[in-house]
């Protein structure tokens, strides 16, 4: 027998799959593209060579690390719990097949796509060294860390979902738990270095984390390094704790494999007593039939495994964050970058929620033959899609109307830092305008784009990442991509001028109109092609740029009518 | 040779079309056209405004060939290069306008040229959303270059 045969085959599919070759191709691309801007900007005497290589280091760097965390636990939350709740895992384990087989076959196909596109877009790192600021040393070292990292990531999100069945549970536990040790770790380790004012950072909050060795690879060209260890340390630790991971991971999926009986009792004691308060309350029982009578699907919704966002468990642990960092660094607490990334922790993760509601959704019911059935009533597809997109408010509404409130809280905070009324106000209050405007136009497109890919995409895992990329990745590109044209086109001056200050701004303020495409796309063919989307048949042409293009010229040799008589004309059997 | 591929417009066969789908289409393609002139804002709806079409036009096979918009506009660009030094902001306006009429009558020809097999009863909103979307992306375009324009003579006025 070969050695792990679920993932030799997994590989051979790979390889015949165009997707993995075009991933590569336009990483490589769109890195290269951020990358022109840097290299104008450096050598177009905007900033000095040495801290456009570093600025193009770091961006790229960070970036990269973003995309490696958030995308390796999402692509394998779901890969073994999925399989579970199908019941095949348990069909795979009357062969021969081990647990580690399966582990490291799912691992390899859910992730071996973004070991290729890191690897595409690495190449664009080594031109940092042609502007300066950076050594190859350390080039070598951050590919090390984001690869480790991606691996750390894909383990942990295997551990996950070798231990959850649910699929909710699975993507959310992933996600934060990654998020959790990559991110909340080492901010409660800066905390606590400022409390005891020992100026470095304690190794427990940082070896065992794939963040500890990409802050070492980020901080090796600056003097005074606030780490106890060194970076080998480092990626040893989390390296060998991923495998950790890969391992528990093997030996619990055979042991998680066998059906359990299911409990009636959902939800903890508190959450069935407010259940019962609820149903116990008149007016709220007139108006939930209310809405019931109105759309059957809100019923649905309102089920108990499905209610809310599921998003307090977050909140709660990111709150206990921020009150220890308040408590820990009272003084340095109330500054920008601690309200900047307040917000973007915040809006971020309302965001996620909703995704994974919408996503999740229509997926369970085209899984389960929920909508094929409610299809073939007379409700028709319309009062589907209302009744989802309320019940999805329904969940989304107090949790919205929470964020809003602290967005709301955090710019009193800054009036109160201003003192006495003055322009800074209203600095403060056009943000929490502009923010909280940008925050509802962004949570309308997801949901519809949530939706929409909730039934298109194969898994929800991957119709989030879709989501998030169509609503917040796409638009950050063509961003990118004006800034680097403008910046080739007057060789990095643009970047001196007031002019290209108050051309970002405006680009900046307009990002969220970019979405709106993906809005329309979404809310058109949901609303035309519900029945095709319910029977999973992908409504998508390939090759449809060549044969618009191709159209284009045809154009110019007449009507098609007129071409396919002259083509019989001509033709002899 | 070849066998050519025989369509169905020679074999004159009737095709079976949800007619509900077809207007409901026509209809929104009109309203994305329509938000679509809004220069900048309004591109993506458009772009969507026209994929409407095409996917419509492949539902009714109606044979409808775009005109080549693409290709007037790169020209539309070069010649905007080209008389800049002379002519000026009002150079580019005048081409912008030149253009946006060739289209237009481009674009009520081929709606003229189609050969429709089955009534769309919404066959004028279409027509009309789809001028709208052709004209909000070049204005979309037009602007945008002579934005480039202006700020790489506001930063290289030589």
């Amino acid at each position: 027998m070969n050695l792990l045969p679920v993932a030799e085959r997994e590989l051979r599919l790979l390889a015949r799959r165009p997707r993995t070759y075009l991933s590569r191709v336009l990483t490589a691309l769109i890195v290269t593209v951020t990358s022109v801007g840097m290299l104008y900007a450096g050598f177009g005497g905007v900033l000095s060579a040495a801290s456009a290589g570093q600025t193009l280091f770091l961006v790229l760097s960070c970036a990269a690390a973003a995309c490696v965390l958030f995308d390796g636990a999402l692509l394998t939350a779901d890969c073994l719990s999925s399989e579970k709740r199908e019941g095949t895992i348990g069909l795979l384990f009357l062969t021969d097949l081990k647990g580690y087989d399966l582990v490291a076959g799912k691992l390899i196909s859910q992730t071996a796509n973004q070991a290729y596109a890191l690897l595409a877009a690495l190449p664009a790192l080594a031109i940092a060294l042609f502007l300066g600021g950076v050594t190859g040393h350390d080039i070598v070292r951050m590919t090390q860390a984001l690869l480790n990292g991606l691996f750390f990531s894909a383990s942990f999100g295997m551990l996950v979902s070798a231990c959850c069945r649910e699929e909710r549970r699975a993507l959310t536990l992933a996600v934060f738990g990654v998020l959790a040790m990559a991110g909340l770790l080492p901010v409660l380790g800066w905390g606590v270095s400022l409390w005891l004012e020992t100026g470095t950072i304690h190794p427990l909050f940082l070896i065992g984390s794939p963040a500890g060795a990409f802050l070492q690879a980020l901080q090796a060209g600056l003097p005074g390094s606030p780490f106890d260890f060194s970076f080998a340390e480092s990626l040893v630790c989390s390296h060998l704790l991923a495998w950790c991971f890969l391992g528990a991971a093997s030996f619990i999926l055979p042991a998680t494999v066998r059906e359990q009986a299911v409990t009636r009792r959902s939800g903890n004691w508190a959450a069935r007593r407010w259940h019962g308060l609820v149903r116990s309350g008149a007016g709220l029982t007139s108006h939930r039939s209310y809405w019931t009578e109105s759309n059957p699907l809100i019923r649905a919704g309102d089920r108990p495994g499905q209610r809310g966002l599921s998003m307090w468990p977050a909140l709660v642990i990111f709150a206990a964050s921020w009150a220890a960092g308040w408590a820990l660094t009272r003084g340095q607490w109330f500054t920008l970058p601690v309200y900047a990334g307040t917000v973007i922790v915040l809006h971020g993760s309302l965001c996620y929620f909703v995704a994974l509601h919408a996503c999740r959704g229509p997926r369970d019911d085209q899984r389960s033959g929920v909508l094929e059935i409610l299809l073939t009533t007379p409700l028709g597809d319309d009062a589907y899609l209302t009744g989802r997109m309320l019940s999805l408010k329904r969940q989304c509404f107090w949790p919205v109307l929470l964020v809003l409130a602290a967005d709301f809280g955090l710019m009193v905070a800054g009036c109160w830092d201003a003192g006495v009324p003055s322009w800074e106000w209203l600095g403060w209050i056009a943000a929490f305008v502009v923010l909280a405007a940008r925050l509802l136009v962004d949570l309308y497109t997801v949901s519809w784009v949530g939706v929409w890919q909730g039934l298109k995409a194969g898994d929800t895992g991957r119709a989030i990442r879709k989501t998030f990329f169509y609503v917040f990745v796409k638009r950050w590109l063509v961003f990118v991509a004006f800034m680097a044209l403008l910046g080739a086109l007057t060789q990095g001056r643009v970047f001196q001028a007031p002019v290209g200050a108050i051309l970002v701004a405006v680009q900046f303020a307009f990002l969220p109109v970019m979405s709106l495409q993906y809005l329309c796309q979404a809310m058109s063919e949901l609303h035309d092609d519900l029945r095709v989307l319910a029977l999973g048949y992908s409504l998508s042409e390939g090759g449809e740029g060549w044969l618009r293009l191709r159209r284009c010229f045809n154009w110019f040799r007449g009507p098609p009518q007129a071409r396919s008589r002259q083509a019989l004309s001509q033709w002899q059997p | 040779m070849t066998k050519p591929q025989v369509t169905n417009e020679l074999i004159g066969s009737p095709r079976s079309v949800d007619m509900v789908r077809v207007i409901r289409r026509s209809m929104r393609c009109f309203l994305f056209g329509v938000v679509g002139l809004v220069p900048l804002i309004g591109a993506g709806f458009a772009y969507q405004a026209l994929r409407l079409r095409r996917s419509l036009s492949a539902d009714l096979e109606d044979g409808w060939t775009p005109p080549p918009v693409i290709v007037f506009w790169l020209m539309g660009i070069a010649a905007m290069l080209v008389a800049r030094s002379w002519l000026g902001l009002a150079g580019d306006l005048a081409i912008c306008v030149a253009i946006l009429g060739l289209q237009s009558w481009l674009c009520w020809r081929s709606f003229q040229n189609r050969h429709e097999k089955v009534w769309n009863p919404g066959g004028r909103q279409l027509f009309l959303g789809v001028l709208s979307a052709y004209a909000g992306l070049g204005v979309s375009l037009w602007i945008v270059v002579v934005l480039v324009l202006q700020v790489l003579q506001v930063l290289d006025p030589v």
